[in-house]
């Protein structure tokens, strides 16, 4: 199992990969409650116990529209049970290189919809999780997703009968009326998945 | 990172109002519905410092609209002196240089102190709480007070920023060459606004081994005198094409002359294919992966 990652302050208004993170326990289970926490890494499930996950990453959002739903490339993650429920696993977001364009007016009623699917060989890919992030200005000035509510399980079954899920995601920005684009570049956003 | 101090090391551009000349048209002015001011401060050490100021046109209303922000980004040094031994061992490296997220706590400070002064939660202060602020009360750690305000009143004080042709371009980016070919590639960090590109810098990287961060800058070369009167050249025409590209405001400025030049052994064909694929928005390829 890789080595755990702690998740530290500082991320909600962090530029480029400005991941502040420390290593979780080994051993220990932690409580990561995001309301009480604001300054917790953003994709942290809300009153989730995790012990010791393992990291996928990092990957780059690719080139969006706004107001349309954007398929991400599918990624095994292998956990440590040979069942995996929806709850075992979930996203790390962090910011991207790239920086919008103007024509992306700078308001703070952006979002940007998260859906996280475990795909299924028999084609009924099954939808887990939703998250919303929220497009702010964070302390460096940079206008970009640097909010984020915690994850909301959908369906909480069993998704994969071993130890490996397939997993992506369709993220849908928003648009806001004074929008003058909707061509959203690629590297938006950077993100990884954890499996327990 | 180069610490932001009192002492400026020597101006590259000081940009007071930036333009992008002459491509200005009745067009691309309709296709915006706010209006900004920008003030710009570029450094030898890559950092570049902006305020910027957004105003909605008249009968156009939006909520939530952040109207001033101020950044410092870093377009010539893509990592920093102070990248943690824990971020290496994680692979967690910052892939550009802004002001804030790494480095001092006394930056740290500071930029949440501007957060505060700008209102970057709600966007409620006003251009006229702005500029009567009285310096003496502000206590910066770190950050250059005189440099802020400075920047502050250009921008508040100053002219619309022009529109242009490129309203797609992202408003920071550094890109590199995804690949070393002939062990060096080209590196291009710009800052771009309402459809101009307002700072570029170019620069060639030369690999000096295997690790995400061995390599050796051409501009280091010329600063430290060690560089070859064949790569001053090459540097020359480098600043040349990056100082047309903003005055112009057109990414295939000089294409004609550098496409096909060598100079100390560097291939002038791939820059120009670079910056076209960054003014046909095909430039994914040249974002670098998080190491």
């Amino acid at each position: 199992m890789k080595n755990t990652k702690k998740v530290m302050a500082g991320l909600l208004s962090a530029a480029i990969l400005a991941v502040n993170m420390a290593s979780l326990s080994a051993n220990a289970s932690e409580v990561y409650n995001y309301d009480q926490t604001p300054n917790l890494l953003p994709g942290q499930s809300v009153n989730m116990t995790r012990t010791s996950p393992d990291f996928y990453g990092y990957y780059q959002t690719p080139v969006m529209t706004a107001g349309t739903a954007r398929k991400t490339s599918t990624i095994s993650i292998t956990g440590s049970s040979n069942t995996i429920s929806s709850g075992d696993f979930g996203v790390w977001w962090f910011e991207g290189g790239v920086g919008l364009s103007t024509k992306f007016v700078r308001s703070t009623s952006r979002t940007v919809k998260i859906e996280l699917y475990e795909e299924d060989e028999n084609g009924t890919d099954i939808l887990t999780k939703r998250q919303t992030g929220y497009f702010t200005v964070g302390s460096d000035g940079v206008y970009t997703v640097s909010n984020f509510t915690g994850e909301t399980i959908v369906n909480n079954k069993i998704v994969e009968n071993d130890n490996t899920a397939e997993v992506y995601m369709k993220l849908t920005v928003g648009k806001v009326s004074g929008d003058t684009s909707v061509n959203i570049p690629a590297g938006l956003m950077v993100y990884g998945y954890w499996i327990d | 990172m180069k610490r932001l101090i009192a002492i400026f090391l020597s101006v590259l551009c000081a940009c007071s109002f930036v333009s992008c000349s002459d491509n200005r048209t009745e067009s691309y002015e309709n296709a915006w519905v706010f209006n900004k001011k920008v003030a710009r401060r570029t450094f030898d050490d890559g950092w570049t410092y902006t305020f910027d100021y957004l105003y909605m046109k008249d009968g156009f209303e939006e909520e939530g609209v952040i109207p001033f922000t101020f950044t410092g980004i870093n377009l010539r040094y893509r990592y920093g002196d102070d990248i943690s031994f824990e971020q290496e061992m994680n692979d967690q490296i910052p892939v550009i240089q802004i002001l804030g997220n790494n480095g001092s706590p006394e930056i740290k400070h500071d930029m949440q102190l501007v957060s505060d002064i700008l209102d970057y939660e709600h966007g409620n202060v006003t251009k006229e709480e702005l500029l009567k602020i009285n310096p003496d009360e502000i206590a910066f750690e770190e950050l250059d007070k005189e440099l802020f305000f400075s920047l502050m009143d250009e921008a508040l004080n100053g002219d619309e920023h022009e529109v242009g042709k490129y309203p797609d371009i992202p408003t920071y980016a550094l890109l590199t060459e995804p690949e070393y070919i002939d062990d060096y590639k080209f590196q291009i960090g710009f800052l771009a606004d309402m459809g101009c590109v307002d700072v570029m810098f170019i620069d060639v990287l030369y690999k000096d081994g295997d690790n995400y961060n061995d390599y050796i800058q051409l501009s280091d070369s010329i600063d430290n005198g060690t560089a070859t009167s064949e790569q001053v050249q090459a540097f020359e025409l480098l600043t040349s094409i990056s100082d047309g590209v903003v005055e112009e405001n057109n990414l295939t400025y000089g294409y004609n002359t550098y496409k096909n030049e060598i100079i100390s052994e560097i291939d002038f064909s791939r820059l120009y294919t670079f910056l076209d694929n960054i003014e046909k928005n095909n430039y994914s390829q040249y974002i670098v992966p998080v190491k």
